[in-house]
C-alpha cells in the first residue's frame, strides 16, 4: 500500500444510460499535493470525482482512500465542493448559516453549534475574505462571493481531502486569486486538494500534479514531467491516439 | 358606549365562553400553527402545490378506510387519507421521473385520478349515482363546526410532535432543504429526512382538510409561510412567524364564522390568511411591492437628476445658481420638477447649497466624469 | 337513449378538452388550468348577483372573465419575484374560491347554486335537460353546448395552429417574429375557460382537469410530433370516457369519478407497456445494457493491460475479480458470454483476447470517439 497516495482509483469504468464515460481508469493522487484533473468537456472529469465520492456506481473497479487518521469515517475526511449551480439562493439563510452547515457532521444530531464551531466558521470566512459578509443574506451575493462561501463551508469541515468541481470557472480575478492562494495554503498544511480545472494556461502556476483523462487515462504525474504538449494533444484531440499500438505515456 | 356596541360586546363574550366555540377555535388555531410550520418547509422545497395533490387524493383514502374498517371515526379515516396521500406523493415523483413528463402535469393527473377514485368509492358506499352527501361535504369544504374535542386532542398531539421534531432536527432539515447533495455528502440520511418532511406535510394536510376542506387546503399550507418569508430571512423566525400567522387565521376565521350567521369557517380562515399575505407582499420592508415601486421610482429620479447635473457641469462647470438650473431644466423638460431634482441631488450629496449658489461636490464630479466629453484620443 | 346520450356528451367533452389540453401540457399550465376550473365559480356567482337569473348567458361571460382574471392575477404575483408561480397558483385560487363560497353562503343560500356540482358535475342528470327547437326534442342540451365548444376549440387550434406551435416551443422566437405570445396565451386561456364553464354542469371541474391533462401526457409517450399528439390525445380521451362509463355502470358509481380514474389508469398502462418509452421496455433495456457494459469493461480491461508489466496480475483468472471489484458469479457470467463469442480464451491462468477480441475492442473504441 502506497502511503503517499491519498486516493487510489483502480480499473474504474462508469457508464450512463447509453454511453460509457470512464473506461478502466487506473490513477493515484498524491497526498498533500494540489492536483488538477484535466480533460475536454464530456471527458468524464465530473464523473470521475462523483465516482470517487460514491455518488454514482461504477460498472467495475474501485476507489480507495488513505487517511492519516486511521478508522476514519470517510464522510468526515473528504470534503466536496460542487459547482454552485443547483441551490436556491433565495433561501432564508445568512452567509454564516451556510458556512456553519459544513460543521454539521462534527456537531452531530440534536446539538447546536458550539462557540468553537462559530469561531471556526468566522475564521474560514476571514480566509476567503468574506468575514464582513457574515450576516448578509445569501441572495445578496455575487457569483464569486457565493463560490467563496461554498469554499469556506468545505474548509470548515476540517477534512484531509478536498475535491472541487471547477471552482475557478466564471469567477472574477479577485476571487480567483483569493481561492488559489487559499488552496495553496491548504496544501502547505498537508491537505490533499483535487480540483477539476478548465484553464490550461494556469496549470503550471497553480498545480503540483495533473491527471489528464479523456474517457480513459491519458497521463498523470507531476506537472513538470507530464504536462507536455504531446499529452495535451492526446487528451484534447482524441483521434490522434493510436490505439492498436497501445501507446501510453507515463 | 352605545347600546348596540354593548350588545355586541356581550355577544362576543358569550361566544368566547361557549364550549363548542372554544373547541373549534383551539382546533383551528392549532391547525393553523402546524400548517405554518409544515408549509414553511414545503414552500422552501418548491413543493407548494403538492399539498393540493395530497388533499385531493386524500378523498380516496377516506373512502378506502371506511370500506375496509367500517369505522367513521376521524382517526381511522385520517389514517386512510394519510396512507393514500403518501402513496400519491410517491407516485407523482416516480411517474414523472420515469415518463419524463412534466412534474406538474403528472401532479394534476394523479390528483384528479385519485379524486375520481374517491368519488367512485363514496358513491359505491352510498349506492347513489349522485355524490351529493353530507359526509363528502365535510371533507370537501371543511366543517370545522363539527370538530369534536377528541379531534382537537389529536390535532394538539400532532402539533406537539411536529414542533418537537422541528426543534430536534432543525439544523438537519435546514441543510437538507437548502442543499440536498451537500447533506448527503456529509453523510446525513437524506431519504429519512425526506420521509419525515413529507409525512409532516401529509399529516398537516389530512388534519387541515377537516377545517378548511380539500380545495382550500393549499392556501392554508402555503400562505402563512410566504407571508412570513417577506418579513425575515432567518429560517427559525420564518417558521415561528408562519406558525403565528397560521394560528391567527385559524382563530380569526372561527371567530368571524361564529359571529356572523351563515359564514362558512374554512373560507373565513383562508380569507384572513390571504389578506395577511397580500398586506405582507405589499408592505414588506426591503422586499415588498411598494418598496420595489419606490426603488424603481428612485432609480428613475436618480437618472434624471444625474442627466440634468451633467448638462449643468458642461455648461456652468461646478458652480451654478438656481436660475441656471431653472434654465437648463426648462430646456430639458424632464418628468420631474426642479424642486424634486434639486432635493434628490442634495440628498445624495451631489450638490451643496452655499448662500445663493449650488456647488457640485468632488465625488459627484468624479462619478459623472466618465460621461463628460473626453479629449479626442491620439490617432497613431 | 339516455345511456347513449351520456356517452356521447362525455366523448364530445373529452375530445374538446384534449384538443386544448395538448397545448396546456406543453406550456406547463396544468395546475393553472386546475386553478381556473375552481375560480370560475366566483365569476358565475358574481354574474348571478347581477342578472339574478340562473340560466342567463351572463353567467358564462362572468366565468370566462374570472378565468382570465385568475391567469392575470397569477402572473402579476409571479412578476413580483416574491413567490414562485406554483405558490402564486396555490394562493390565488383558494382565495377567489373562498370569496365565492362566502358569497353563496351569505347571500344565495336558498338558491340552488350547487357548489358540489361545480366540482363534481353529474352526467347522470344531463339527459334530463332537453333542447327543444320548434317543439321538437332534438336531444339533451348538453350535446349541443359541448358540441359547440368542440367546434370552437377545434377551430381555434386549426386557425392558430402555427402560432400555438411556435409559441409553445419557443415563445421568445414567437415574440420576435411578431406573434404576440401574450395575446395568444390569454386567447388560449379564454377557450379553456369557455370549455371549463360548459363542462361544469355535466362533468365538473375535476373531470375537466383529467380530460385536459391526462390524454396529452399519455399521447406524449407514443409520439413526439405535435399533430399526431393532438389526434391521439383526442382518441385516448374518448376511450377514457367510454371505458370509464362502462365501469361506472357496472358498479353503479360516479360516472365522472370513473372517467377521471380511467384517465389516470390509461396513462399508467401506456407508461408501463409502450414499446417506445414504456417502463417494461426500459427495464429490459437496462438489463441488457448492464450485460453489454460488463462485457465491454472486461474486454477493455484486458486490452489496456495487453503487453504491460502488470498484465500478469491484472488478467489472472483468480485475481481479476479483485481488480474489477465484481462478485464471482458476475464475472463467471461475463466470461461465459465472451468465451461463447470467441472474444477471449483462457491460457495458463490468464484471460487473453483472441484476435477477434482485439478487433472488437478496438472497433468499440473508435466508435466511441467518432
Amino acid at each position: 500500500m502506497n502511503e503517499k497516495n491519498a486516493i487510489i482509483v483502480e480499473d474504474l469504468t462508469v457508464a450512463y444510460s447509453l454511453k460509457p464515460v470512464l473506461w478502466d481508469i487506473d490513477v493515484t493522487m498524491r497526498k498533500g499535493k494540489l492536483t488538477a484533473i484535466l480533460g475536454p468537456n464530456g471527458a468524464g472529469k465530473s464523473t470521475l470525482i462523483k465516482a470517487i465520492l460514491g455518488l454514482i456506481k461504477p460498472v467495475s473497479g474501485s476507489v480507495r482512500f488513505n487517511f492519516d487518521h486511521t478508522g476514519s469515517d470517510w464522510h468526515k475526511e473528504v470534503a466536496y465542493v460542487p459547482q454552485s449551480g443547483s441551490v436556491d439562493w433565495d433561501f432564508p439563510a445568512t452567509v454564516k448559516d451556510v458556512v456553519l452547515m459544513g460543521r454539521y457532521s462534527h456537531i452531530g444530531w440534536f446539538k447546536r453549534p458550539s462557540k468553537h464551531d462559530i469561531d471556526l466558521a468566522m475564521h474560514t470566512l476571514d480566509l476567503v475574505g468574506m468575514a464582513d459578509f457574515s450576516s448578509r443574506q445569501i441572495s445578496q451575493l455575487s457569483g464569486g462571493q457565493q463560490q467563496r462561501v461554498f469554499l469556506a463551508r468545505s474548509l470548515v469541515q476540517e477534512a484531509e481531502i478536498y475535491i472541487m468541481d471547477e471552482p475557478l470557472k466564471g469567477v472574477d480575478k479577485q476571487t480567483e486569486k483569493i481561492v488559489i492562494d487559499l488552496l495553496k495554503s491548504m496544501r502547505d498544511q498537508g491537505k490533499s486538494v483535487i480540483v477539476v480545472h478548465h484553464d490550461l494556461a494556469t496549470v503550471k502556476d497553480y498545480f503540483d500534479d495533473v491527471v489528464m483523462i479523456n474517457v480513459e487515462h491519458v497521463a498523470s504525474g507531476t506537472v513538470s514531467s507530464v504536462f507536455t504538449e504531446k499529452n495535451i494533444d492526446l487528451t484534447f484531440q482524441r483521434h490522434s491516439y493510436d490505439l492498436l499500438s497501445g501507446e501510453a505515456n507515463e | 358606549m352605545t347600546c348596540s356596541a354593548v350588545k355586541q360586546m356581550n355577544n362576543l363574550l358569550s361566544l368566547l365562553g361557549d364550549y363548542t366555540f372554544q373547541v373549534v377555535a383551539v382546533g383551528s388555531c392549532a391547525l393553523g400553527i402546524i400548517s405554518g410550520i409544515s408549509g414553511s418547509f414545503a414552500t422552501l422545497r418548491q413543493q407548494s402545490l403538492l399539498g393540493d395533490s395530497i388533499s385531493h387524493s386524500a378523498l380516496a383514502g377516506v373512502a378506502i378506510a371506511f370500506i375496509l374498517t367500517g369505522s367513521k371515526t376521524t382517526e381511522v379515516l385520517l389514517i386512510g387519507a394519510g396512507i393514500v396521500g403518501l402513496i400519491a406523493t410517491y407516485l407523482i415523483t416516480q411517474l414523472s421521473r420515469f415518463s419524463k413528463a412534466n412534474f406538474e402535469s403528472v401532479m394534476a393527473v394523479v390528483m384528479s385520478s385519485f379524486f375520481g377514485l374517491g368519488l367512485m368509492l363514496l358513491t359505491y358506499i352510498q349506492h347513489l349515482p349522485n355524490a351529493n352527501q353530507a359526509g363528502l361535504n365535510r371533507f370537501l369544504f371543511g366543517q370545522a363546526a363539527t370538530m369534536l374535542s377528541t379531534d382537537v386532542l389529536l390535532i394538539l398531539i400532532v402539533a406537539v410532535l411536529i414542533i418537537l421534531t422541528v426543534c430536534l432536527f432543525f439544523k438537519e432539515f435546514k441543510l437538507f432543504v437548502f442543499d440536498r447533495d451537500f447533506a448527503s455528502d456529509l453523510g446525513l440520511p437524506t431519504g429519512l429526512l425526506n420521509f419525515i418532511l413529507s409525512t409532516m406535510v401529509v399529516l398537516t394536510v389530512i388534519l387541515g382538510i377537516q377545517s378548511v376542506g380539500v380545495v382550500l387546503m393549499s392556501a392554508l399550507l402555503i400562505s402563512p409561510a410566504i407571508a412570513a418569508r417577506q418579513w425575515t430571512h432567518h429560517l427559525s423566525s420564518l417558521i415561528g412567524l408562519a406558525a403565528i400567522l397560521g394560528g391567527i387565521s385559524g382563530l380569526g376565521g372561527t371567530l368571524i364564522s361564529s359571529s356572523i350567521t351563515n359564514f362558512p369557517t374554512g373560507p373565513a380562515i383562508v380569507l384572513i390568511i390571504s389578506l395577511i399575505l397580500i398586506v405582507s407582499l405589499l408592505i414588506a420592508p426591503g422586499r415588498g411591492i411598494i418598496w420595489q415601486r419606490q426603488q424603481l421610482h428612485r432609480a428613475k429620479l436618480n437618472v434624471a437628476a444625474d442627466m440634468i447635473l451633467l448638462h449643468l457641469l458642461e455648461v456652468h462647470k461646478s458652480t451654478f445658481s438656481a436660475a441656471d438650473f431653472a434654465a437648463i431644466h426648462a430646456s430639458q423638460a424632464p418628468l420631474y420638477s426642479m424642486d424634486q431634482l434639486v432635493k434628490n441631488l442634495q440628498e445624495r450629496h451631489s450638490i451643496e447649497k452655499q448662500e445663493s449658489l449650488f456647488i457640485v461636490q468632488e465625488s459627484a464630479i468624479q462619478e459623472l466624469s466618465g460621461h463628460l466629453k473626453k479629449e479626442e484620443p491620439d490617432n497613431a | 337513449m339516455p345511456e347513449f346520450e351520456i356517452q356521447l356528451i362525455a366523448v364530445i367533452a373529452s375530445v374538446a378538452c384534449a384538443v386544448l389540453g395538448t397545448f396546456i401540457v406543453l406550456r406547463k399550465m396544468s395546475m393553472l388550468t386546475d386553478a381556473i376550473t375552481h375560480t370560475i365559480l366566483l365569476g358565475i356567482v358574481l354574474a348571478y348577483f347581477i342578472s339574478k337569473d340562473l340560466s342567463s348567458p351572463l353567467l358564462y361571460v362572468g366565468a370566462i372573465i374570472m378565468g382570465l382574471f385568475t391567469v392575470y392575477l397569477v402572473s402579476l404575483l409571479q412578476n413580483t419575484h416574491l413567490l414562485s408561480e406554483e405558490a402564486a397558483i396555490g394562493v390565488v385560487f383558494p382565495f377567489l374560491f373562498s370569496i365565492a363560497i362566502i358569497l353563496i353562503s351569505l347571500f344565495a343560500g336558498s338558491v340552488h347554486l350547487d357548489t358540489d356540482s361545480v366540482l363534481l358535475g353529474e352526467l347522470a342528470f344531463a339527459p334530463f335537460d332537453r333542447l327543444v327547437v320548434f317543439g321538437i326534442d332534438i336531444g339533451a342540451k348538453s350535446i349541443y353546448t359541448m358540441g359547440l365548444v368542440l367546434i370552437l376549440n377545434a377551430g381555434f387550434v386549426k386557425i392558430f395552429y402555427k402560432e400555438l406551435q411556435l409559441s409553445s416551443f419557443d415563445s421568445l422566437l414567437a415574440y420576435t417574429l411578431g406573434f404576440a405570445p401574450t395575446v395568444l396565451h390569454y386567447l388560449l386561456m379564454t377557450f379553456v375557460s369557455i370549455t371549463a364553464v360548459s363542462a361544469f354542469s355535466v362533468v365538473g371541474s375535476i373531470l375537466v382537469v383529467a380530460f385536459m391533462i391526462a390524454p396529452p401526457i399519455t399521447a406524449r409517450l407514443l409520439t413526439h410530433e405535435l399533430k399526431p399528439m393532438i389526434w391521439i390525445s383526442a382518441l385516448i380521451g374518448a376511450f377514457n370516457a367510454l371505458i370509464g362509463y362502462q365501469i361506472a355502470r357496472s358498479f353503479d358509481v360516479s360516472i365522472a369519478g370513473s372517467m377521471a380514474l380511467m384517465s389516470g389508469l390509461s396513462f399508467v398502462i401506456v407508461l408501463l407497456f409502450s414499446r417506445q418509452s414504456g417502463m417494461i421496455t426500459r427495464i429490459w433495456q437496462q438489463l441488457h445494457l448492464k450485460r453489454d457494459y460488463d462485457d465491454m469493461a472486461l474486454l477493455i480491461h484486458l486490452f489496456h493491460h495487453y503487453k504491460t508489466e502488470v498484465q500478469e496480475s491484472e488478467t489472472n483468472i483468480h485475481t481479476i475479480v479483485n481488480h474489477l471489484n465484481w462478485e464471482p458469479h458476475r464475472l463467471e457470467n461475463c466470461v461465459k458470454r465472451l468465451l461463447n463469442k470467441h472474444l477471449i480464451v483462457v491460457e495458463s491462468d490468464q484471460y487473453q483476447l483472441t484476435s477477434e477480441g482485439i478487433a472488437f475492442a478496438a472497433h468499440q473504441y473508435t466508435t466511441l470517439f467518432k
